[in-house]
């Protein structure tokens, strides 16, 4: 059994259209940029499951009514479930129409109340039609597990009647057989306890002031133990610590030589790490070694070992995962009464550095595998998370016309392979798109190293903005532009996005008057005839299909004449800095081309000079872009410091173009003429 | 723990398809209650359970009082088991949860409607609708389980062939989500066949059935009992007595409890002690039982199995007042040291126990008939009723069409006040309801002015402007049958059960209960009622004699069956010298 579908309402940042998130078996991520909503999503499920009077773990407030942009409050705020493969033991959610799903519904309103103040009703109900009440087994039956941003692990795992370990050891110790024998452990160690004078004479000091004080009247004594021989309080009095593996063993200590001669053994050398005023040993690892200890060696070690760090001395990272084991492993058991179990981790990636967070989303993976029953939804900044889950177990959150919006990438239009295609391509780098205002898709390293350093020059730094460039070089864009339109095939605008591509002209060899021949270099003397057909050229069907891509998107696409080194080298301005950069990047050639270029008279030829240098070297285009990009920020940084510079590195239009869209637009744009 | 007979033994270990008849006081809602205790104590489900159903309130209390009886103080019978009346496990489990979808376009929860307070108006233009009285009695009309509409529970037979009004108007209700109780149950069944896995999603909560005074069971209820059946539930039970089927609100008939027990498919287990009466009066009794008629009589094993009082006949004649015939069985009650109390006493109608009050459409509006009501449980039943009453009919005077209440009446009125304020107004008008023992006429009038200055002085309701109150507080002004039915207190018109000094009721209302003394007035002389020659004649599996026969089965000591004298009958067949003493006032 698993959550399908959630749809929110007038909840907080959601709209009177509201959201509408799925979601799949097993782990699902929330994401989105920060204030776009996905704590509001978070906190709607847990409201809907706390939807009994006594299962309060979190309330619905007045200020939870959405706010429209009128200012009105809204009156009511309603949040759906839906659920499918739903569990044969919830009748009050089945729909019998479609037997394997269910569903139930919570919807808040307000009522008047006494002196003018209004009070806060909600109306709970199971299935298509409202109406039908839910029993508290069946929320019972539903088991929802929080663990939220501002989450303290350290004091949810502390010892107390609630605690996560508390619950874990109930789960596990479910025969009164097994509570039994835990209290008579008990029992035996607070008798001899009791044996020990200092702790009868405590208990006497403390009954007979009693005794005074109460003077008879009660006649009440105390008795004295580690904790009540009682299983609740073995349980809330249950703790748990972290085990250090390494400790340090000085050169001095007695013990030292004893464990230097089982460590040098073939295959023991691991447990040390020797340095200068002593070793670093594995204890447990040395302990479960099958060698002779001397018995002094091993009680000074077991005593060591028995040191542990507090939860407090615990790193917040390590805490968080201790936490979830403890919950998830409780999860794991099947409860008779429990159907269905929801783990819900705001940003689990918090304290955690990528590797961990990867261990961390397999665990999740895992755990669920085995007990269907258990879905995880988590919130995330993380591209790490993101590129390790499936694109259909994403909910992406965004603002878009002033409305908070939900897109589940399930319900992207990825056809056939796509899917499994972009979740291999979605790295952690390109997944950053999904938290990003503004996307660029490009299709080249130069254009993923110079954009940064032009949008710099025109004022638009594109971390400000919070825009992405996305590098899609060498694959093929269309799944990344079905990512954009849902299957029914409306669009899905979570980011303002632009693609720039080079147009290519002049590449179709069937077409006899426009094909330039991959033969020509810098130095052919064919330079005529090559400006002659660029001018004429026609986009090549590459570039046209990616655009009429677009069309269905709100993708703008952006096309290069022919290339970027094309589009750069045609501004007079930007020559010279090319050839610079190509010095740099061709020592031996380059100056040649530096020759050539400079014996051209118009732009265009020394454009078409350049491009022809920079095609027949396509290999090594990255450090050409490399060198490029560094004299571009050189300018930026004078610029910056009101340094004069001689000429002004020019950023084509059509990058312009594209940096403008994702950015804020210019009304100037279109009228300003490329020199 | 009670001793449990050989019966009592083999039935706690019966599974499957079992029919369980139940002499009276043969302990049943005991036994059924150790059962269901049986299963609950190691029952391993949590979202699965047993459900006990009976035919009324007071019987399902009962089997919640007596399995409560026998548990740890502090425990009672929960989720996920279900006791409760079979018309409620009915509406809750399949009509009122899965009705929406025998609606099209926006569905709803059905509205279940009890009475009419305007939600059903049946509008035609078509004479013979008017002239058949159908337009004003649209809650006459109901389904049936094969899909056909009854009226009363018979063919409309009317000269319309094609496109009846009232079927029209009954679709558009359903479609409404509109439906009457009557209906309910066929309703149900139709739904069941449409949607099979709601039997089977059922079958999966319940896998264990038990019926109470499953006698009782009607045709759709025992269609849906098949299909419990045939879908698989694991245990079913149905306990009753085929001799004590008697039903108040329709033609009883234990032809279907009797169907299962000729079943071959159904195992048939007895119940056959009488743990209530004497020996003499299980003797006497006996000859009334069409099950027992190849039997012997129950044996008694009761704390007064040998109590030596015999049943007595008593005779008297057309001037007896009733009052005499009752201060003659105070007497024999005084001779049997029986207290003279109501729960220890009972006086036995076949019909009402008051007298002229069949006053053919007395009430003029269900808002007057719901104050009646009210005003009798304010002052003599429950006060938790009345207050619903008397709330329904301030929202339908003052809010709207109860019919326009999407679920609670609560919620509606929360959001135009707050429930304090309004629950205010609700209690003002309860306590300022009159008496219900002064006369009709008077009551009429007081509760008219009454209801109008408490809505006239509210600040915060009004009355809705297209009603008035001289029309809603109204009844009938004339009854040519009965002309003085005007002076007779409201009360007698309500009250279904006296328990002022001893109980007087009708046989209905004793139905499952046990007193130490019971008389039973037989009061007609002719006719198709209980009479002294009917007694004697009437077949054993009609329902005249069933009622008699309940009657005369809840005494533990003293049974008095009180007789009009006849000329040509002196003595009675099944009511002879050797078992019974005659006497006579």
């Amino acid at each position: 059994m698993y959550i399908s579908k959630v749809a929110i309402r007038n909840f907080r940042v959601f709209d009177d259209i509201g959201i509408v998130a799925t979601f799949k078996k097993g782990v699902n991520a929330i994401i989105g940029e920060n204030n776009s909503g996905k704590t509001a999503l978070i906190d709607a499920i847990r409201i809907a499951f706390s939807s009994v009077p006594y299962k309060k773990d979190i309330y619905f407030n007045k200020s939870d009514f959405h706010i429209n942009t009128k200012g009105e409050v809204a009156k009511t705020a309603q949040i759906d479930v839906y659920f499918d493969e739903v569990s044969e033991d919830l009748f009050e959610i089945w729909d019998p129409e479609n037997p394997t799903k269910g569903e139930f519904h919570v919807r808040y309103y307000t009522v008047p109340g006494k002196n003018g103040l209004e009070k806060i009703r909600y109306t709970a109900w199971g299935g298509p039609v409202e109406g039908n009440t839910l029993s508290v087994e069946t929320f019972d039956a539903l088991e929802v597990v929080f663990l939220g941003a501002l989450r303290d692990a350290e004091s949810e795992l502390k010892p107390s009647r609630s605690s996560k370990l508390a619950n874990l050891l109930g789960t596990v110790a479910d025969s009164d057989i097994a509570r039994q024998e835990l209290i008579d452990i008990l029992i035996k160690a607070n008798a001899e306890l009791l044996k020990k004078t200092a702790i009868t004479k405590t208990r006497e000091i403390i009954n007979t002031n009693l005794a005074m004080i109460e003077q008879e009247v009660m006649q009440q004594r105390i008795d004295i133990g580690l904790i009540e021989p009682k299983f609740e309080s073995i349980a809330s009095s249950l703790r748990t610590w972290l085990k250090p593996r390494w400790f340090f063993i000085d050169k001095d200590n007695d013990i030292y030589t004893n464990i230097i001669e089982i460590c040098s053994k073939e295959g023991n050398q691991k447990l040390i790490e020797q340095c200068v005023e002593g070793v670093y040993l594995d204890i447990q690892g040395f302990l479960r070694l099958d060698e002779p200890i001397e018995t002094k060696t091993k009680e000074a070690l077991t005593n060591l070992a028995s040191h542990s760090l507090e939860l407090y001395q615990n790193g917040l990272g390590y805490n968080n995962i201790l936490f979830m084991s403890a919950v998830l492993g409780d999860m794991g058991y099947s409860k008779g009464n429990i159907v269905y179990n929801l783990l819900i981790v705001e940003e689990p990636e918090a304290h955690l550095h990528p590797q961990l967070q990867e261990l961390v989303h397999s665990f999740f993976e895992n755990k669920q595998q085995p007990s269907p029953s258990i879905q995880v939804f988590y919130t995330s900044h993380s591209p790490t998370l993101v590129s390790r889950i499936g694109i259909d177990k994403i909910n992406l959150l965004f603002e878009k016309d002033h409305r908070i919006q939900c897109t589940p990438l399930a319900e992207a239009n990825l056809k056939g392979n796509e899917k499994e295609y972009l979740e291999r391509y979605l790295d952690v780098t390109k997944s950053q798109m999904f938290f990003a205002k503004g996307i660029i898709f490009v299709e080249g390293i130069c254009e993923a190293l110079l954009l940064p350093e032009m949008a710099k020059l025109l004022s638009r730094p594109l971390d400000k903005y919070a825009v992405e460039v996305v590098n899609v070089d060498g694959v093929s864009f269309k799944p990344f532009a079905h990512l954009f339109t849902k299957s029914d095939s409306s669009v899905c605008a979570f980011a303002k996005t632009a693609l720039i591509t080079d147009d290519d002209r002049c590449t179709d060899k069937e077409d006899k008057d426009t094909y330039i021949s991959k033969d020509y270099d810098y130095d052919t003397d064919k330079l005529d005839e090559v400006i002659k057909k660029l001018s004429i050229g026609k986009p090549s069907s590459r570039c046209t299909e990616i655009c009429s891509v677009c069309e269905a998107t709100h993708i703008q696409p952006f096309t290069a004449k022919k290339t970027l080194e094309y589009e750069l080298a045609l501004s007079p301005n930007n020559v010279p800095f090319i050839l610079n950069a190509i010095i740099e990047a061709y020592p031996q050639v380059g100056p040649k081309l530096s020759e050539r270029v400079a014996s051209l008279n118009t732009a265009e030829e020394r454009a078409a000079c350049i491009w022809l240098f920079i095609q027949t070297r396509n290999k090594s285009k990255g450090s050409f872009a490399q060198a490029l990009s560094k004299i571009i920020r050189d300018q930026v940084e004078k610029l910056a410091e009101n340094i004069e510079v001689e000429k002004k590195f020019c950023v084509p239009l059509y990058i312009k173009k594209a940096i403008y869209a994702v950015t804020e637009e210019e009304d100037s744009v279109d009228e300003e003429i490329d020199t | 723990m009670k001793k449990l007979t050989p019966e009592q033994e083999a039935f706690l270990e019966a599974e499957g398809k079992i029919v369980l008849c139940a002499c009276p006081g043969s302990g049943k809602t005991f036994i059924v209650a150790r059962k269901l205790l049986k299963y609950v104590e190691n029952w391993e489900y949590a979202h699965r359970g047993v459900a006990v159903l009976s035919f009324t309130n007071v019987a399902s209390q009962e089997i919640d009082k007596q399995t409560k009886e026998l548990m740890p103080e502090g425990y009672r019978i929960e989720y996920p088991h279900f006791i409760g009346t079979i018309d409620s496990f009915i509406d809750s489990f399949i009509l009122l949860r899965f009705g929406y979808l025998m609606q099209e376009g926006s569905r709803k929860r059905p509205v279940i409607l009890h009475e009419n307070y305007g939600e059903i108006r049946f509008y035609t233009k078509n004479k013979e609708c008017h002239a058949r009285g159908c337009i004003s009695n649209p809650f006459e009309f109901h389904w049936s389980s094969d899909g056909k509409l009854l009226r009363n529970g018979k063919k409309v037979d009317c000269s319309i062939t094609t496109k009846k009004p009232c079927v029209a108007f009954k679709q558009a209700m359903i479609k409404k989500g509109f439906v009457t109780q009557n209906e309910a149950t066929a309703l149900s069944y139709r739904l069941l066949k449409k949607y099979p896995q709601i039997v089977d999603a059922i079958v999966r909560r319940f896998p264990i059935v038990m019926i109470d005074e499953a006698q009782d069971t009607s045709k759709e209820q025992m269609e849906i009992i098949d299909l419990l059946t045939d879908a698989g539930v694991k245990t079913i039970i149905l306990v009753g007595d085929p001799d004590q089927s008697i039903y108040e609100w329709r033609n009883a008939t234990p032809e279907f409890f009797i169907a299962k027990v000729k079943d071959d498919n159904w195992k048939t287990m007895w119940l056959t002690s009488n743990f209530r009466s004497s020996q003499l009066i299980c003797n006497a009794t006996q000859v009334f039982s069409h099950s027992l008629a190849s039997r012997q009589p129950s044996k008694a094993e009761g704390e007064f199995a040998l109590y030596q009082q015999k049943p007595i006949l008593l005779n008297y004649s057309n001037q007896t007042d009733k009052s005499d015939i009752i201060n003659k069985f105070k007497e024999l009650c005084q001779e049997n040291g029986i207290e003279w109390t109501p729960s220890k006493v009972a006086v036995l109608t076949r019909g009402k126990i008051h007298k002229g009050i069949d006053i053919d459409g007395l009430w003029k509006s269900p808002e007057v008939e719901s104050l009646a009501k009210a005003s009798y449980e304010w002052y003599k039943g429950s006060r938790r009723k009345a207050f619903s009453l008397c709330e329904k009919v301030l929202y339908s005077l003052t809010i709207g069409d109860i019919g326009d209440i999407k679920h609670e009446i609560r919620q509606v009125i929360e959001n135009i006040m707050p429930y304090e304020n309004w629950r205010k107004h609700v209690v003002k008008l309860l306590v300022s309801l009159p008496d219900p023992n002064i006369k009709l006429s008077d009551w009429v009038k007081s509760m008219l002015s009454t209801i109008t200055n408490i809505i006239q002085s509210a600040e915060d309701i009004s009355l809705i402007p297209a009603i008035s109150l001289q029309d809603k507080i109204k009844i009938k002004l004339r009854d040519a049958k009965n002309p003085g039915f005007q002076s007779i207190p409201l009360r007698n018109y309500i009250e279904k059960r006296d328990e002022n000094d001893i109980t007087l009721s009708s046989v209905h209302g004793v139905k499952g209960e046990t007193y130490d003394a019971i008389m039973l007035i037989i009061e007609g002389i002719k006719g198709n009622t209980l009479t002294p020659t009917m007694i004697d004649t009437a077949p054993l599996d009609s329902e005249l004699i069933r009622i008699a026969y309940v009657a005369m089965t809840r005494p533990r000591k003293l049974l008095v069956v009180a007789l009009p004298v006849m000329k040509n009958k002196k003595s009675f067949k099944r009511l002879p010298l050797d078992k019974c003493i005659y006497t006579q006032i």
